[in-house]
């Protein structure tokens, strides 16, 4: 899974710029509480909306 | 020698610099006593040093907008209060040299206050947060 940076005052990348679990990891960064506060944006696919199946 | 007065210490909680609303921090490290007294000692006490407690104290103007120490420590669904958490603090926000450590380390962040203040008076925080492990000092 990748992250954009959404936020200033992120130090390891640019806001714009993506980072990976793996780097997040690799730091010692709580990937869920950075997107919990605005700094990161997940860039997880969302799933599509389940049609009704025809009766 | 020139004397540090502190105008521009780089705080860095989980990847968030925070510098802009900490008003004092605090590293502290001391190390446990142990006794090691023994009969022949001269009756002096002797001593070795056991186990190292690290903590740190940051002292915030709170701030709830974005990018402050409200949503980046506290937030909504995922808060660092009651976790570990990864610090940067250096002595400038200049790079890391020998005239400029940066100290890294795991906090547990143990406390929060997210509203504390007085009528009139500037909404702060202060957290003592104890470490989980050792202090890493880098000067390169």
């Amino acid at each position: 899974m990748s992250y954009t940076v959404t936020s200033n005052n992120f130090e390891a990348k640019k806001k714009g710029e993506t980072i990976s679990d793996k780097e997040l990891l690799e730091l010692g960064l709580n990937a869920e509480a950075l997107v919990a506060g605005d700094h990161l944006k997940s860039n997880a696919p969302t799933k599509p909306a389940t049609e009704k199946e025809a009766e | 020698m020139a004397r540090t007065v502190l105008t521009d210490a780089s705080v860095v909680i989980n990847g968030i610099n925070l510098s802009e609303f900490i008003t004092s921090v605090a590293l502290s490290t001391s190390e446990d006593v142990v006794d090691t007294t023994g009969m022949s000692s001269s009756g002096a006490r002797t001593r070795i040093s056991g186990l190292a407690d690290n903590s740190v104290t940051f002292e915030f103007n709170q701030d709830f907008a974005t990018s402050g120490p409200e949503i980046t420590i506290n937030a909504v669904g995922s808060s660092l209060v009651g976790t570990v958490t990864t610090c940067v603090i250096k002595p400038t926000s200049a790079a890391v040299g020998a005239a400029n450590p940066s100290y890294t380390f795991s906090a547990l962040c143990a406390e929060w206050q997210p509203l504390s203040g007085a009528v009139g008076e500037l909404a702060t925080i202060s957290a003592t947060w104890p470490i989980s492990g050792a202090i890493t000092k880098a000067i390169a």
